[in-house]
């Protein structure tokens, strides 16, 4: 059932593809923004590459989000969906995995890219690819609570940051700690295993607790 | 033949903000039967039929469907229900034969006939691989009848269904709805229009704050 869910939602992805790139256009120009508001001084930039990268990171998933949400819910898909019997962590779970699929792995694509412009030391190369990989599908599944939630309200937007970024501070500051110790050459290790905890923890939790949201959105 | 199937509603009352929509609304419903709600607009036609389909909880009243209540299990529900509401709940990007195949796959149910030959019957035969983005506002609305002829289920409910149809597409899915009946199939419909089957018609009027 979950392979016919991602094969439509692939689908639809593929049918409107210049919606893929605001997430990715939004994350570049930020990024390049910085070195321009803040200093171009090598040393500084390196100082705070890892962190401009992952806040970067978080708010270009939380860009990409509605359109996934609700143009199903607007069109009545939704219901539709819940009225085949399909349990709504199933929708909720094959949504983020597109999310993070045609999102977040764009974002890593790119980001050694980012880390070089940044002055990213070589030695945190791995370490800010791993850390992305590992917390960004966290990412798409708190946005996921956060979006079922708000999906029935005419503009949730700002209402979905408020709820979703509180939930998010963990993942920023195990994420940013593994880049910067690995740019001071210290062991990462610790911040990755925490990443991979919070992972566990959202696959099994997040898709339920979204997938209720989702149910109260669609009985207003 | 269709399965056996009951519906059955007793004292239901529904309530939205702290206006009662209506109260002591009781209906039953079982096999060959059709049930018209009728009501003038804002009588809560629309939200019945959400709360039969699981979408809004009654205030008070119970809701059984073969003697299990709606309000516990739905799984025996869902599997023998088609709704189709206002939202027509097919994807404009998708063509009219990917919708309709993606429903088919999804409910897992056996297929009663080829897309082509539904797509065929609610007259929209060539339109088959075109974008549901391209269609009018009734052809949109017949892609989604054609559900009614491609998936197996014995209980139809449909809000308002006419609309949007033309003449020939109201009298096509009269037949389409009398058919159904005579094969031992049960409707709901909210219709504002007179509506003509071979078999007995059913009907409940929902009236602002009581039945």
């Amino acid at each position: 059932m979950i392979l016919t869910l991602l094969k439509r939602e692939i689908r639809l992805i593929n049918r409107k593809r210049s919606e893929l790139l605001n997430p990715i256009v939004f994350f570049i120009l930020v990024t390049v923004l910085f070195p321009f508001g803040v200093s171009p001084e090598p040393a500084l930039l390196q100082q705070i590459a890892p962190g401009v990268i992952w806040v970067c990171a978080l708010l270009s998933v939380l860009l990409s989000l509605d359109s996934l949400y609700r143009d199903d819910f607007d069109d009545g898909s939704l219901v539709q969906l819940l009225m085949a019997g399909v349990a709504p962590g199933l929708i909720v779970l094959a949504k983020s995995m597109c999310n993070w699929l045609f999102t977040a792995i764009p974002l890593i694509i790119v980001s050694p890219l980012i880390g070089i412009m940044l002055n990213l030391s070589d030695s945190a190369f791995w370490a800010m690819v791993v850390s992305l990989l590992l917390g960004t599908p966290s990412v798409c599944l708190i946005a996921a609570i956060g979006m079922s939630l708000t999906v029935g309200l005419r503009k949730g937007g700002i209402l979905l940051a408020l709820l979703v970024l509180p939930l998010y501070v963990p993942i920023l500051i195990f994420g940013a700690m593994a880049v910067n110790a690995a740019t001071m050459g210290q062991s990462y290790s610790g911040q990755l295993l925490f990443l991979a905890a919070i992972l566990v923890f959202t696959v099994s939790m997040a898709p339920w607790a979204a997938g209720a949201a989702l149910k109260i959105s669609v009985s207003e | 033949m269709k399965s056996s199937f009951s519906l059955i509603g007793e004292q239901l009352a529904l309530f939205r903000g702290d206006r009662l929509l209506f109260k002591q609304c009781n209906f039953d419903l079982s096999n060959g039967e059709t049930l018209q709600i009728k009501g003038e607009n804002g009588a809560g036609k629309t939200s019945l039929l959400r709360m039969i389909c699981g979408f809004l909880d009654p205030d008070e009243g119970k809701l059984n469907f073969n003697q299990t209540s709606l309000l516990k299990d739905r799984s025996e529900f869902y599997q023998q229900t088609l709704y189709l509401g206002h939202q027509l709940g097919i994807k404009s990007n998708l063509t009219v034969a990917e919708n309709l195949a993606f429903y088919i796959e999804i409910n897992g149910a056996s297929q009663r006939c080829d897309i082509s030959e539904a797509v065929d019957k609610v007259g929209l035969a060539g339109f088959e691989n075109q974008l549901v983005a391209h269609l009018s506002q009734g052809q949109k609305r017949r892609v989604t009848l054609a559900r009614l002829l491609l998936e197996e289920a014995v209980l139809w409910i449909l809000d308002e269904p006419f609309v949007a149809l033309d003449v020939k597409g109201q009298h096509w899915l009269q037949n389409t709805l009398g058919e159904h009946a005579k094969a031992g199939g049960g409707i709901i419909l909210t219709s504002h229009q007179a509506i003509e089957l071979e078999v007995p018609i059913k009907s409940l009027t929902l009236q602002g704050g009581g039945q």
